[in-house]
């Protein structure tokens, strides 16, 4: 037993020392993006206290764009600086972009049970599509793993549980580091939301029964 | 040995207390920035692939650490005698996040509203009246778990004094075509020497301007 726990202690220290001297700060840092619905505010101590609610959230890389030209490019070069070499963008960076939620949410008719997805997007000039798929993600690389994506290489659309077409608008700023949202949210639905630069994509949601 | 089986005993116990609470109200986040740096091709490995082989390099990070609380459908900021109220919590100024003191950390000076901002970590703070807000940088220290004896530093903006402020700035304010669900803060229309520090939250956005000093 004494034995076990020390092997796992060394593990964790060596993990912390990994990351410690692996050069710093990631160049694309991880980030969240989170909301709840279905709770309410009951009183408390120092003021309403909201109980109940459940999770929506988003996890992602979260590349900087760094004075690139990111969505610049036209006919088949066109998100390619984003995306060079996967079939489908992983909207994020490093590990694969995840939509975790404790409800079902209708996106564009069809049902996303409660679960944890994997969330890819099609780029195509002016034609953005959201693809909501139940491949799992990978949390380190692993070129061997096959029942696991890292990023969006190797992706395939025969696990996408929904496609919906995204509205684009365009800011009058341009955001310098990739930053998923949800807009306009109230307790039966919102927007799942991407912003980079000064471009906006958004797709509708509802929350399911 | 002993230290160690210590040690995992309280990671354990760590671990456990988390699971229990599950998400805290206000996850935290945050926004990074990088200036000085340059794309240049390394002389070994591929380089990036999303950067044309290129990789960027010696950049100096500038980055705000911060609470992010849900709006949940409130009204966030009031209007009147009241603006403000709802955020405050009694506070003197608003920590702008959550839980904890909201920071910056930058590794380059910042010129903002015609001061110098040091290599180093700050506590930011905003004074909001409607209409009308001002950005406070303060070398006022964060505590990371709030301990009301401790009176070297603060925990959100309870208890802060404008006597270690660095500088103050009025604040742009514009409003968003959406509603964001989440106080995000964010560094917009950057170049490799200046940029803007904005938060935006609900319908509301407010910046300052800021360049990189010498």
């Amino acid at each position: 037993m004494p034995r076990f726990f020390a092997t796992t202690a060394m593990a964790v220290a060596m993990v912390a020392a990994s990351f410690a001297q692996g050069g710093g700060r990631p160049p694309s840092p991880a980030g969240s993006s989170a909301t709840q619905v279905g709770g309410k505010y009951v009183p408390g101590q120092e003021g309403p206290v909201y109980q109940g609610g459940k999770w929506i959230e988003m996890t992602y890389g979260r590349p900087i764009k760094r004075g690139r030209d990111l969505f610049g490019g036209t006919g088949a070069n066109y998100g390619k600086t984003v995306n060079p070499d996967a079939p489908v963008w992983r909207a994020g960076a490093n590990e694969t972009t995840q939509l975790k939620t404790e409800v079902p949410l209708v996106i564009n008719g069809k049902t996303v049970p409660p679960g944890s997805y994997t969330v890819f997007i099609d780029l195509k000039p002016n034609n953005w599509t959201l693809i909501i798929s139940s491949w799992q993600a990978q949390t380190r690389f692993d070129p061997a793993n096959k029942t696991a994506l890292f990023g969006a290489y190797d992706y395939t659309p025969d696990k996408d549980v929904v496609r919906a077409p995204m509205t684009l608008t365009t800011l009058p700023m341009s955001i310098d580091q990739l930053t998923w949202n949800f807009t306009d949210m109230t307790d039966a639905g919102g927007k799942i939301t991407i912003m980079w630069d000064k471009t906006v994509a958004s797709v509708p949601f509802k929350v399911g029964s | 040995m002993k230290t160690l089986i210590v040690a995992v005993g309280i990671l354990a116990v760590g671990a456990f207390a988390l699971a229990q609470q599950g998400k805290p109200l206000s996850p935290s986040g945050t926004a990074a920035a990088q200036v000085l740096g340059k794309y240049v091709k390394p002389t070994s490995g591929r380089g990036a692939p999303a950067l044309g082989g290129e990789a960027y390099q010696d950049g100096k990070w500038i980055e705000i650490a911060y609470g992010r609380p849900l709006k949940r459908g409130r009204d966030i900021y009031g209007s009147g005698a009241n603006y403000g109220k709802a955020m405050l919590v009694g506070a003197p100024i608003w920590r702008a996040g959550a839980n904890v003191s909201t920071r910056l950390k930058t590794e380059v000076p910042l010129v903002i509203n015609g001061k110098t901002v040091a290599p180093g970590e700050y506590s930011l703070f905003i004074d909001v009246k409607e209409n009308n807000w001002t950005l406070v940088v303060s070398t006022w220290a964060a505590q990371t778990n709030f301990d009301p004896q401790n009176k070297a530093a603060l925990w959100g903006s309870y208890n802060y004094t404008p006597d270690k402020d660095v500088l103050r700035a009025p604040m742009k304010l514009e409003t968003l075509p959406h509603s964001t669900e989440q106080l995000t803060w964010a560094f917009l229309d950057m170049t490799n020497d200046s940029g803007t520090i904005a938060i935006s939250w609900d319908r509301q956005m407010a910046s300052v301007a800021f360049k990189v000093g010498s």
